[in-house]
């Protein structure tokens, strides 16, 4: 008897370690996995039991399946706010097992029972003990993929996902299709445990996949601890074991055994919520061993020697951008030029539509006309992710790095074209991505070193003071190796002793032969840095020059630099 | 009840008795609950004076010679896959009662030792169920006392896989279960067995009475087979199909739209082939719709009084099945039984009861036959063998005030070759007969 | 059979209509608790569930009358929500801060489903014979209704008119919308977001409870009773909108209990309950394509 359990808890166990990936490292919660094993056990019910397919055939069909649904519900629900997620996925799966349960060809309300005498590898799965290696072996294989996954370059993007997905998608990452994947990934390993777990039971029935699964499967990684995947496969096993125990140990009346136990989930999930939030396994930050400050090959570049702006080379040039939110014009026939090795500043009155002008030339919103060009590349229309990747990368005013990572770790993010990141790369034998990665780390260690922030490389984010936070962000910016960077006020909320130390860096940026724009409130800051002044108004740009000659007009004097 | 206890301290920073006082809400919730539940569970039984005193009788009354072998040093061990929960839990409660006291008396009476080993197949839950063969079988059990057609056929493969006599008192040989070996019903199938005496009762007491329909609970890819065997009796009956038949899941006891189907399509006689507490529901539904139509359950249960808020009581429930009358026991084992389940248990057996009792003495009677044959009553064959020998057994059916009834096992379809049945109606807390006959109609007289 | 038909229609309408006044209170309700402390509050189905069984109780072992009983089983309702609110959700999501959404989802489904295996440890696995006050039948054309229907249209509807009037005129309502609209700028105008969700959740125990009553005396009372009605609770609150007027909820609940109940015209009954699933994939499916539509829009622009 304790076998037959302890096969159960080893495929929950499993399964609960790919909702983990998902939940715990992208941040997406889903209630629709327990359906997802339940197409996987479907699948394998009705091609092996019923039709008399090979197990392992049936098995290969059902992860295909269960990834095509997956890719299915990812389209469509992870475009949608994650309340919507939850209710799709809901809705999913409560419909999906409700189809199930209407054909007479999959056995209606009474599911498919009884199917026998399946074979892997020439061994018949009879017995609970017969099962015991093949439930092992899932969960090994399970928890291979996920920590994989989640332990690499790949995890640290759906980690950036689950902390700010608009941060990750800014720093040149395709999070909607990271989302889709990721979603996917686990759908499929969902449908081979159900594969597996309806093998083991002999029968696939909409109650067996229903939502006391789903929440079975919750507590797991609840209560094991988000993005720690040991921490499902302990909670998962414990879990599955109170029931039994309840009941053959402690003498409990099996009526009584199953409500205690799901009384017990219930206690179990609300102590952990209030008491222990991260889950009994926390969550472990990755120690990245700093690497020496040696300089490499990516050291940044030598200073390209005071350009006059006049003869700097356009690097970026925006036309006609116009957006209208409802009947509010955010932006007006927006027109600028971005040149290289020149500090660019726009200025302006509260609300005149500067961190919107942001906004379109990154592509996070989408220019209702206009074009912009990057080397003469069209931007418009572009994916954000994809317009970053061509040379185009901006910081935020509100900072936005990823709280639960480590400084390290945030600008490692950044890099780009990291072979880790790739799926088909990391199931390549050898060590070729570690190797990458170690790379990777002593690339973003230059970053950090460069914005003098080394010492805080292994710092999680959110213990860092605002003004080392922005210099962070401005070494994860640079990471990218984007040509042109958009600062949105650099220097503000940073006490005195700060602003100086930005100043050099954004300078010293410039004097590598980036471009950058800043939008900056601090005159100070744009009179010392800026070469060429754009200032807006009510979502137009109204005026350009130097700020000395911006600073000399009456108008706008009064407009915005006469109440400084 | 402890008022206090140690709340575990939490590493974080910050106040630590804000949150103490937020803990012990849940805590204390937890705990009252506990009790609560603790207190519920009191653990009825027949008393060791009262086993003693019925195993004389029933020793007597199973006609046992004197010098037989009862099985004293047999130590047995019995299982049983019962729905202890969910929506049929109070079925489950009740067998495992009869269960309980036909073991203590038969221990008293000098037979075997039987340890039981219950499992809960929950509602049937196929899950449950499937956990249930494969504990039961890792137990080595060589026989059980089953319902619901072995958990609606999840538990089937294993009956065989696992040679577990076993009987099924609930459901009955339906019609997926045949081809399993070492499964028996041991009461009709229903409503197949039941449906030709019903008619027949149906056409004397409604002359003009024509068209037949069905509602019930959706039983998958089975509702096919049983609709053939359904429709092929009601056109031997000379009766006409009229084409109406609506299943839903078992989850829901909302009719609605049921009812509106049925009122499309209004057959004189509807049968309700409802479990547990859903005929009540459906009838109370059904009334308050205006459904014209002559009910006829399958089966009838106090649940089913409950859930249908007092119309059973006022407007009366007909059903057709092998019912047993608590009240009006037909044979002086059946008097014994009910006289002693409701001293123990405080309450009047029902037939799912009744069934299991005689099903405990069933596989006492095996034991017995197996043990004066020199042979080894933990080996299922040899039980199976036994049964095979001499299908016939002790009932609390059938007979009459001198004799003991007789449970007659079909060898070919593995459920009963004879059943004492009728068409019942219950009124205002009473069952009265209306009509009664055997499988296929057999022996059919109207109730005077 | 023209006639016949017609009638059958009519009667479907009218068990539509009673069902979909139902799924719009109920929808109000979940609206307003999700629009309002962003909860994702699953528990609506132990509030639901607690204030029959409550009711039961009372008559059953107190032998108190009905009405007095169900609204007793009304205030547990209540007291159940606000106490989830105070003692669970609030110090769960004050915890979690930034993902307070997942935290309270997962114990809102923890301490849904444990409450109810435990009014199941107490009341049993089966249903409650939950007996009120005599149902009687009115014949209007073709059809028929019951009173206990006609009142649980008129509950509902007041119910879910007296949410928008509250909202739209008292103090404390229009706290709560400017809490709904922004809690942050609310609290700083000095009020107390707390005790605004306090009010959601009192008003969803009491929405809860009224709708499981009246649905106990039409049908049974079961522990399962909650689980697919807090789901069209879901539906109902997203299709109508969590931060927009609960009369919203009023056309959409009825459309679904319509949609539901001429569905069974057409498709046999096993189909019905998955045809509202079907409808709300397919409206989150428009959303989502409607959500990217602009993009493609502009790119096809560009290359024009």
């Amino acid at each position: 008897m304790w076998i037959n359990y302890l096969d159960q808890a080893l495929l929950l166990a499993a399964l609960a370690v790919s909702v983990n990936l998902l939940v715990g490292y992208a941040g997406q919660v889903s209630v629709a996995h327990a359906a997802f094993a339940g197409v996987g056990g479907y699948a394998v019910c009705f091609l092996a039991g019923v039709h008399g397919w090979p197990y392992l055939a049936s098995l290969v069909v059902a992860v295909l399946v269960a990834t095509a649904f997956g890719v299915l519900i990812g389209l469509i629900a992870l475009g949608l706010a994650q309340e919507f997620l939850i209710l799709m996925t809901l809705a999913f799966s409560l419909g999906i097992i409700g189809v199930f349960a209407t054909f007479d060809s999959l056995g209606g309300v009474m599911g498919l029972t009884g199917v026998d005498g399946l074979r892997l590898f020439g061994f018949e799965l009879d017995g609970p003990s017969d099962w015991l290696i093949p439930s092992a072996l899932v969960l090994v294989l399970v928890f291979a993929v996920c920590h994989r996954l989640g332990e690499s370059p790949y995890g640290r993007v759906l980690k950036g996902i689950r902390e700010d997905t608009v941060a990750t998608r800014a720093l040149g990452k395709n999070t909607f299709g990271r989302k889709v994947g990721i979603f996917a990934i686990t759908s499929g390993l969902s449908g081979l445990v159900g594969g597996v777990y309806s093998g083991w039971l002999g029968q696939a029935t909409p109650s067996a996949f229903g939502f006391p699964l789903a929440m079975a499967v919750f507590a797991m990684v609840i209560v094991g601890g988000n993005a720690n995947l040991v921490g499902s496969i302990v909670a998962g096993v414990v879990l599955t074991m109170i029931e039994p125990v309840l009941r053959e140990v402690l003498g409990v009346q099996s009526t009584q055994a199953a409500l205690w136990q799901v009384v017990l989930y219930g206690a179990l999930l609300v102590l952990v919520m209030i008491v222990r939030p991260q889950g009994l396994f926390p969550e472990r930050s990755k120690r990245v061993a700093a690497p020496g400050t040696a300089r490499s090959d990516v050291s940044p570049r030598s200073p390209s020697g005071g350009v006059a702006y006049a003869d700097a080379e356009v690097v970026l040039r925006a036309d006609g951008l116009s957006k209208r939110f409802g009947g509010i014009t955010a932006a007006k026939d927006i027109a600028l030029e971005l040149r290289r090795g020149t500090i660019t500043a726009l200025v302006g009155p509260n609300g005149a539509g500067k961190t919107t002008a942001f906004n379109l030339l990154t592509g996070t919103v989408v220019p209702d006309t206009g074009s912009v060009r990057l080397n003469g590349a069209e931007l418009v229309g572009m994916r954000p992710d994809l317009i970053v990747r061509a040379g185009l990368v901006r910081t935020f005013q509100d900072v936005r790095l990823l709280d639960r990572l480590t400084c390290l770790e945030n600008v490692m993010l950044a890099v780009p074209d990291q072979p880790g990141e790739r799926l088909g790369r990391l199931f390549v034998p050898g060590r070729g991505v570690s190797r990458a990665d170690r790379a990777v780390a002593a690339q973003a260690m230059e970053w950090l070193d460069f914005v003098g922030m080394a010492d805080h490389a292994g710092t999680p984010a959110d213990a860092l003071s605002y003004g080392q936070s922005k210099l962070v962000s401005l070494a994860r910016a640079l990471a990218t190796r984007a040509d042109v960077l958009l600062l949105d006020e650099p220097a503000s909320g940073v006490d005195a002793t700060w602003v100086e130390t930005m100043l050099s860096m954004v300078a010293a940026v410039r004097d590598e032969g980036r471009t950058v724009c800043l939008v900056e409130h601090n005159l100070d800051v744009v009179r010392e840095l800026s070469d060429h002044t754009y200032f807006m108004e009510l979502g137009e740009i109204t005026a350009s020059g130097t700020l000395a000659e911006l600073t000399g007009s009456a108008r706008l004097a009064e407009a915005y630099f006469g109440a400084q | 009840m402890p008022t206090r206890m140690p709340i575990p301290r939490t590493s974080h920073r910050g106040t630590t008795a804000r949150r103490r006082r937020r803990l012990i809400a849940p805590v204390v919730a937890a705990l009252t609950a506990a009790t609560l539940a603790a207190c519920g569970s009191g653990d009825a039984g027949v008393s060791a004076e009262d086993a003693q005193s019925q195993a004389t009788d029933l020793v007597k009354l199973l006609n046992i010679k004197d010098g037989t072998d009862l099985g004293g040093k047999v130590e047995f061990k019995l299982g049983a896959a019962l729905t202890l929960s969910g929506p049929s839990a109070s079925n489950g409660a009740s067998m495992k009662n009869a269960i309980e006291l036909a073991t203590k008396q038969i221990k008293a009476a000098g037979g075997p030792t039987i340890t039981l080993s219950v499992k809960d197949i929950k509602g049937p839950d196929p899950v449950a169920a499937k956990q249930a063969a494969s504990e039961l079988a890792s137990e080595r059990v060589p026989a059980k006392i089953t319902s619901m057609g072995d958990g609606l056929g999840a538990m089937l493969a294993d009956t065989d896989k696992n040679k577990i006599l076993s009987l099924d008192g609930v459901g009955g040989a339906q019609v997926f279960t045949k081809g399993t070996q070492y499964f028996y019903g041991t009461r009709e199938v229903a409503p197949s067995d039941a449906v030709p005496g019903a008619l027949e009762w149906f056409k004397r007491a409604n002359p003009k009475g024509r068209t037949v329909g069905l509602v019930g609970v959706d039983l998958g890819p089975l509702n096919a087979a049983i609709q053939a065997d359904m429709k092929a009796k009601i056109e031997a009956a000379g009766l006409t199909f009229n084409g109406l038949w609506e299943t839903v899941s078992p989850s829901s006891q909302d009719y609605a739209s049921m009812i509106s189907k049925v009122k499309k399509n209004e057959p004189d006689l509807l049968w309700v082939a409802f479990g547990g507490a859903a005929p009540g529901a459906f009838v109370a539904q059904a009334k308050s719709a205006g459904i014209g139509s002559e009910l006829l359950g399958i089966e009838f249960t106090q649940e089913a009084v409950k859930a249908s808020k007092g119309v059973l009581d006022k407007d009366g429930f007909k059903f057709a099945m092998d019912y047993f009358d608590a009240a009006k026991p037909s044979n002086p084992l059946a008097k014994l039984f009910a006289e002693a389940y409701e001293k123990a248990y405080g309450e009047p057996a029902d037939f799912y009861a009744a069934n299991a009792y005689e099903e405990t003495l069933m596989v006492w009677d095996l034991v017995r036959r197996v043990v004066a044959a020199g042979g080894d009553p933990s080996d299922s064959t040899q039980l199976k063998a036994a049964l095979e020998k001499d299908p016939k057994f002790a009932s609390v059916y059938g007979g009459d005030g001198g004799t003991v009834g007789t449970l007659q096992i079909d060898l070919a379809t593995h459920g009963v070759a004879k059943r004492p049945m009728g068409v019942f109606e219950y009124k205002d807390g009473k069952v009265k007969p209306l009509a009664t006959y055997d499988v296929k109609g057999q022996d059919f007289r109207l109730a005077d | 059979m023209h006639d016949l038909l017609d009638a059958e229609l009519w009667q479907l309408t009218a068990n539509g209509l009673v069902r979909g006044a139902f799924y719009a209170a109920l929808g109000a309700g979940l609206a307003l608790v999700i629009g309002v402390t962003t909860r994702f509050h699953f528990a609506y189905a132990l509030t639901y569930t607690v204030a029959p069984y409550i009711a039961f109780w009372v008559m059953d072992a107190l032998g108190v009358p009905f009405w007095p009983s169900a609204l007793i089983g009304l205030g547990a309702a209540v007291v159940v929500s606000v106490l989830l609110e105070a003692g669970v959700y609030e110090p769960v999501a004050r915890r979690a801060a930034d993902r307070a959404m997942l935290a309270v989802l997962v114990t809102s489904i923890g301490v849904s489903t444990a409450g109810i295996a435990l009014l199941q440890l107490k009341f049993g696995t089966s249903s409650l014979p939950f007996y009120g006050p005599d149902q009687v039948r009115h014949d209007i054309g073709p059809v028929r209704i019951s009173n206990f229907e006609i009142d649980q249209v008129a509950t509902c509807l007041v119910l879910v008119a007296g949410l928008a009037a509250f909202l739209a005129f008292t103090p404390i309502g229009r706290s709560i919308k400017a809490v709904r609209s922004n809690p942050g700028l609310a609290s700083v105008l000095g009020i107390s977001v707390r005790r605004v969700n306090l009010v959601c959740f009192a008003i969803a125990g009491l929405i809860s409870g009224a709708c499981a009553l009246w649905y106990g005396l039409l049908y049974t009372v079961q522990p399962t009773m909650g689980d697919t009605t807090v789901i069209y609770g879901f539906v109902v609150a997203f299709l109508a909108g969590t931060r927009s007027s609960p009369l919203r909820a009023l056309p959409v609940g009825i459309g679904l209990g319509l949609l539901e109940q001429w569905a069974s015209i057409w498709l046999s009954l096993q189909w019905t309950q998955t045809a509202v699933f079907t409808v709300l994939a397919g409206y989150l499916a428009f959303l989502a394509v409607r959500g990217r539509l602009p993009r493609i829009r502009s790119v096809s622009l560009r290359r024009a």
